[in-house]
């Protein structure tokens, strides 16, 4: 049996904690969707799925970095969504915007070239398990979109862009990036080096995040 | 798969969602539709813009339309056609 590197290790336990802070989102998203939309309402349970699933995540992840048993995180589900002087759903589209339609968009596309790469079993099987749902979890951000008045002008979150943008990659793909390490040697455990990840997120911004924001006149000069 | 095709699976594969009639594809490992929905749907999501080397073409197929990337002068023969 291959043992794993204890740098492979310490990448997924950054993903772990990048996946419970998206469960908790989720989690919020899915709350705030009810109160603004009413029951039964598809984004409610997109999200309701998108928490369940990123906690299935952290467990994938927990089983790359060992076996030993953890005790189990409690999730503060009441996170902020937003800045505090937009109003409930401007804060709403705001968090759609960063968590799904950025990075998880973002995550997509990355995960897409980690799934190429991967070789021990555990890693292709969670790479690929992943990556299913981040789909679905992107497209949650678009369908908020989708959802709202075809006369809601959302040209107030242009200004926002840039710093979701950097937000995003300071603390959602970084993290899962190889540093001092032999950038080689870690692909194939599903962690990319620097400059490839670096080449997918500018060619994700300029071909699907931009186009997808544009869709909704929603400008960013990246 | 490439990136550029994220934008139909994603960005319009959300959008159609929250249609009340269309169905998005979850395949990302060929170059299959990425979603299908009615005809009319189809034609408002798709209008067909040129957005870097993201252009949509659909089909209609059975009563409903199949869409992915390719290029605006099928559409433009499609709509001829109509």
């Amino acid at each position: 049996m291959i043992k794993t590197p204890q740098a492979v290790k310490q990448i997924w336990a950054n993903r772990k904690k990048i996946e419970l802070e998206a469960a908790a989102l989720f989690a919020q998203i899915a709350k705030e969707a009810k109160v603004i939309w009413g029951n039964n309402n598809a984004i409610t349970d997109l999200a309701n799925q998108a928490y369940q699933d990123e906690q299935r995540h952290a467990d994938l992840c927990q089983k790359i970095i060992g076996t030993k048993k953890t005790p189990i995180q409690k999730l503060n589900l009441e996170v902020q969504l937003g800045p505090n002087h937009l109003s409930r759903v401007e804060q709403l589209v705001y968090t759609s915007i960063s968590l799904s339609c950025v990075t998880e968009t973002l995550s997509t596309a990355l995960l897409l070239e980690m799934k190429k790469l991967a070789q021990p079993k555990i890693i292709r099987d969670t790479v690929h398990e992943i990556l299913t749902d981040e789909i679905r979890h992107s497209r949650i951000g678009w369908a908020i979109l989708a959802t709202l008045p075809k006369n809601y002008d959302l040209s107030w979150v242009s200004m926002y862009i840039p710093a979701i943008l950097n937000e995003a990659y300071q603390t959602e793909v970084k993290p899962m990036l190889s540093r001092n390490y032999d950038n080689q040697s870690l692909e194939p455990w599903g962690i990319l080096s620097p400059k490839k990840s670096n080449l997918i997120v500018a060619k994700t911004i300029k071909e699907v995040i931009k186009p997808g924001l544009n869709k909704f006149n929603i400008k960013i000069s990246a | 798969m490439t990136i550029n095709k994220l934008f139909n699976v994603l960005v319009l594969g959300g959008s159609m969602l929250v249609s009340t009639n269309g169905h998005a594809s979850n395949d990302l490992t060929t170059d299959k539709i990425a979603f299908c929905t009615s005809t009319n749907e189809c034609k408002e999501a798709l209008s067909c813009t040129d957005q870097g080397d993201v252009i949509k073409k659909m089909v209609p197929k059975d009563g409903i339309s199949c869409c992915w990337g390719t290029s605006c002068a099928d559409l433009d023969a499609l709509d001829s056609n109509d």
